[in-house]
């Protein structure tokens, strides 16, 4: 009898103390536990009542015993709320409990066998499958909740079996007392394992929550100490999922008064299912506080119930963090309540603190790492910096001291000339040598100081729109002299336009342009000035016919103290006149440029802001390019088409008019560097041309070139043409003069690419190679079919072919070639081993432009690269195409 | 009475100012070491070179910026030559930074003389460096 009380006594202590719970907390998964408990506590009160005060009534009995069959269900009830359980389940044992009941009610307490084992059998049946759910549960969990879980099935599945027992010792009165003491043996391991699953002892929750905090840092600790602070809290975050078996976890933290997402674990990465609404309302919570969608009392922050979505949650946790670096907030999203989580919670709360050290430490890692790369790197920049300091001490060092050396070695030998009286008699030249060394000095320190004011910021532009001409003509007039000594022709084609610029330092950019061109141009040799309107630029251009600069000098010469190939031998120049050219036009918010080819001078032109709108009197109105081209006027459409050809085999861009007017329109929309011009022509006359042309401001100054059959040369310089060629004009003087007179193509060399047709792979390979060494693209086509996809595919600029090949041979190749409008105008060489009969040539005849013939010692390749030069332009060394 | 053409001097320097000087300097003084030599004067290393293939010299002047390398790179090449076949060099330039004087005496070059100098700092140099003139042979 005893132990019966001790066991209902121990039911009757659990179910109060989750009573006192539920009284704290108001939790429903609080009260449901208290309620699966208090059936036994009824039992409990009802034999303290009966031993204190006489049998209770009959109808108390009937409740209670009604009241003791729910408790399977009421567990099922609970095991519900904390899991998924499928519906018929939970109904099925409500039908259950509510049928034993009816039984046992319609007994009116008697034991008949029969409702007594359909009551037991539905009694143990239900504990089973409640306890079957609980281990489901413990097995998803970790930790602390798995073994309160597991005593919580162990318990239930133990009462199961002290039911039995009891019914059984019921059943058979002769052993009544060995099954009645089982039973309560049963029921009071049963109790206690219910009382260590819903109320262990405080040292038992402490050992459990210090086993999973130790887990937890553990695994926090792993994380690289290099790490960003956001890996640690997502280390915490996964960390906190895993010990709570939670869905999802968010970490928020304060932050300037707003709330900011370091972690999250189980929801999507943010982008559009970013969950709206006010973080910050979460940081405000002060204690941890249970949330579910659309469940009163509590109503959900709105940045919850967007997690809870986007993680298909129904229960959100909200932990509050109290950190050393300022408050946060642990969110828990779950499907189910969960149940005891309360300790782990409040540890995990407790080892938040310790994430953000760790995570501190790691952004004053980072911050460590980042401020030791920006010092590197400024140290680095400063090392550069001093070192170009260095060596331009050292170069003005050495360029300082060349002309000191004339100076003080001159003067000296003058102090040591004999006194006549007080004076001294010196050779006129050695004075000489002293002034001139003397004026370089000025000449270089002067540039000095202009170039350290520049580069200080310090230099003052007095900025006023600048007459363009008036000032260009300026500077030549005042290096005429110069140029005259050394027999330079120089000429001035400078629209009437107008730069905004400050016109000393104008004055001192052409000053230094032209004063270059004069020294690196040899006597004899031709410089040309252009000024014209770009856009909103004027451009002005120093074209010479001096050596050229090479590519890998075109960047130096701009460079202090740099001076391309031997110039420092020719001219005695500082230096330094190109740098502090570019300063100054980059000070006027302008840029140089220079283009060259070796050997065929240089042009240097400079971009200034122009001081007036654009004209806007062209007739479509385009902007035009800096490099407009050549104009060719010529009512003789072969010869336009070989000049044109000639010009853009070279990289010019060319245009072309048939007759005067439409000349002058073209020049007028397209303002062109340079005009070819024919005399005879429709309607008005290349005369009449050149004096309209003449005659206008903005065209006055491009350069008209007339050819003619006739020559008329005096006539045409008289009328203002720069030069004057009588036809047929050959390729090269027409380019040869284009580039003296500085006109360099603007889109550089043309790129030719050559098409193959050879069934011989030796004959593809021998062309591939000698062909590439001159810069020529090579595309092979192994044999006729292919050749003729090939050229159909793509254009090119000639076409060797074969003759001798199988299935597709080269007659038929060529033929069709010329029978298609879009091949016909490409040009074919024949390179075969085949001697051709009078009949081959009559099928080639008109089709082909040359026919080479390819034996072992690969002698039909000079020919051949000879007719690829011509037709190409390019200049094809024999001696490259055999090696 | 045997001709006497006195030490041969090359002097390597792309000035003409700076030639004129030393050929100056060398034709005004009256120090032994001057009174008897031949200059022969090229304006870049090429020439220098050239120079140095035709006939063999006792000293040379050496400028370090030319227009067609540095001086230093013809001291390079010489210095690898056994001593007595090597004429003496004495680099004549106006990098007179101290590692510019380092690099110098690290090529080979045998004394160094920094721009502007003075007419006798020229003399005395040369002094240093070549034999005194046979005293027979003074008239």
């Amino acid at each position: 009898m005893l132990t019966e009380l001790v066991v209902e006594a121990l039911f009757a202590l659990v179910c109060v103390q989750l009573l006192r719970s539920y009284a704290r907390r108001r939790d429903p998964l609080m009260r449901d536990v208290a309620l699966m408990f208090a059936a036994v506590a009824v039992l409990f009160v009802l034999t303290v009542a009966r031993r204190t005060l006489g049998e209770p009534p009959v109808v108390v009995r009937l409740l209670a015993s009604a009241l003791l069959l729910g408790q399977p269900f009421l567990t099922i009830r609970l095991v519900r709320r904390v899991g998924a359980m499928p519906a018929w389940v939970y109904w099925s044992t409500l039908a259950g409990w509510v049928v034993s009941s009816a039984l046992l009610l319609v007994g009116g307490g008697r034991a008949i066998p029969a409702t007594t084992v359909v009551m037991v059998a539905v009694f143990v049946l239900t504990e089973a499958v409640a306890a079957a759910f609980l281990i489901r549960l413990a097995r998803q969990r970790a930790g602390a909740p798995r073994t309160r879980l597991a005593l919580a099935a162990a318990g239930t599945l133990l009462f199961a079996l002290a039911i039995i027992a009891a019914s059984a010792g019921a059943g058979r009165p002769a052993q009544t007392g060995a099954w009645q003491l089982g039973a309560r043996m049963t029921a009071l391991a049963s109790a206690l394992a219910y009382l260590l699953a819903f109320t262990p002892p405080s040292w038992l929750r402490r050992a459990w929550s210090d086993r999973a905090a130790a887990t937890v840092v553990r695994r926090l600790v792993q994380t690289p100490a290099d790490a960003p602070p956001e890996a640690t809290w997502q280390s915490y975050a996964r960390s906190v999922c895993d010990a709570t078996g939670s869905t999802a976890a968010v970490i928020l933290l304060s932050a300037d008064d707003a709330a900011r997402e370091v972690a999250r674990v189980g929801l999507p990465i943010p982008g559009g299912t970013e969950p709206a609404g006010d973080h910050a309302e979460l940081l405000d919570l002060a204690a941890t506080t249970n949330m579910v969608v659309g469940e009163a009392p509590r109503r959900m922050p709105a940045a919850a119930l967007a997690y809870a979505r986007a993680a298909g949650a129904h229960v959100v946790t909200a932990v509050p963090l109290d950190l050393p670096t300022g408050r946060g907030v642990l969110l828990l999203l779950n499907r189910h309540r969960a149940l005891f989580t309360d300790d782990d919670v409040q540890m995990l709360g407790d080892v938040s603190r310790q994430t953000a050290a760790l995570a501190h430490r790691a952004e004053l890692l980072s911050d460590r790492e980042r401020l030791t790369g920006e010092l590197s790197a400024s140290l680095a920049a400063l090392t550069t910096a001093s070192q170009a300091k260095n060596d331009f001490m050292a170069n003005m060092s050495h360029e300082l001291r060349t002309p000191l050396n004339a100076i003080i070695g001159f003067s000296d030998l003058m102090c040591h000339e004999p006194l006549v009286g007080d004076q001294v008699t010196v050779p006129a030249e050695w004075v000489k040598h002293i002034n001139s060394s003397g004026e370089h000095l000025l000449a270089l320190i002067n540039e000095i100081l202009d170039l350290a004011k520049v580069e200080s910021g310090k230099i003052e532009l007095h900025r006023e729109p600048l007459d363009l001409p008036a000032a260009i003509w300026e500077v030549a007039t005042t290096l005429e002299a110069l140029s005259q000594s050394k027999g330079l022709e120089v000429t001035v084609a400078v629209a009437p336009l107008r730069a905004y610029a400050d016109p000393m330092r104008f004055r001192q950019i052409v000053t230094n342009l032209l004063s270059n061109a004069i020294k690196f141009t040899p006597g004899g040799g031709r410089i040309f000035i252009a000024g014209r309107r770009v856009g909103t630029d004027i451009a002005v251009s120093l074209a010479d016919t001096g050596p050229g600069i090479a590519a890998e000098d075109r960047i130096r010469v701009f460079e202090e103290f740099q001076q391309a190939g031997d110039a420092r031998a020719q001219s005695g120049g500082t230096g330094l006149g190109l740098a502090l050219t570019r300063r100054l036009v980059e000070a006027h918010a302008g840029r140089i440029e220079l283009e060259s080819e070796l050997g065929h001078g240089a042009k240097f032109t400079v971009y200034l802001p122009a001081a007036d709108a654009p004209l806007t009197t062209s007739a479509d109105g385009r902007t035009r390019s800096p490099g407009a081209g050549v104009l060719v006027i010529e009512d003789d459409a072969p010869t336009a088409g070989l000049l044109s050809a000639y010009l853009q085999e070279a990289g010019y861009e060319v245009s072309t008019a048939a007759t005067g007017e439409q000349g002058l329109h073209a020049a007028r929309t397209r303002n062109p560097e340079a005009i070819l011009l024919d005399i005879h022509l429709p309607g008005i006359d290349g005369w009449q041309v050149l004096a309209d042309l003449k005659h206008d401001d903005r065209l006055r100054h491009i350069p008209v070139v007339i050819i003619s059959a006739s020559d008329h040369s005096d006539v045409g310089v008289a009328l203002g043409a720069v030069d004057y060629f009588v036809k047929p004009v050959d390729r090269h003087t027409l380019l040869s003069w284009l580039a003296r007179n500085g006109l360099v193509p603007t889109m550089g060399r043309k790129h030719v690419t050559v098409l193959a047709i050879d069934d011989d792979p030796a004959s593809l390979q021998l062309i591939d190679t000698s062909l590439s060494a001159e810069g020529i693209q090579v595309i092979t086509a192994d044999g006729g079919a292919a050749g003729l996809a090939t050229a159909h595919a793509r254009s090119f600029d000639l076409i060797i072919c074969d003759l001798l090949m199988p299935q597709v041979d080269g007659f038929d190749v060529i033929a069709a070639l010329h029978n298609n409008p879009d091949t016909r105008g490409t040009p074919v060489v024949v390179l075969t081993a085949h001697r051709l009969t009078d009949t081959d040539k009559a099928r080639l005849s008109g089709k082909v432009v040359a026919v080479s013939g390819k034996g072992d010692d690969a002698g039909g390749l000079p020919e051949l690269a000879r007719t690829i030069g011509e037709v190409t332009g390019l200049t094809i060394h024999d001696d490259k195409v055999v090696a | 009475m045997t001709p006497i053409t006195g030490h041969r001097i090359l002097l390597v320097e792309d000035n003409d100012l700076n030639r004129t000087l030393v050929r100056t300097v060398l034709a005004r003084s009256d120090h032994p070491v001057a009174r008897h030599h031949t200059i022969i004067e090229a304006g870049d290393l090429a020439a220098a070179r050239a120079h140095l293939a035709a006939a063999p010299v006792d000293l040379i002047l050496l400028d370090m910026q030319l227009p067609d390398g540095h001086g230093l790179d013809l001291a390079r090449e010489l210095s690898r030559q056994p001593p007595p076949a090597r004429p003496v060099i004495i680099a004549l330039t106006a990098s007179v930074l101290p590692e510019q004087q380092n690099d110098v005496r690290a090529a080979g070059c045998d004394d160094f003389l920094g721009k502007p100098y003075r007419p006798h700092q020229l003399i005395d140099m040369l002094a240093a460096h070549l034999p005194a003139q046979d005293p027979a042979a003074t008239p």
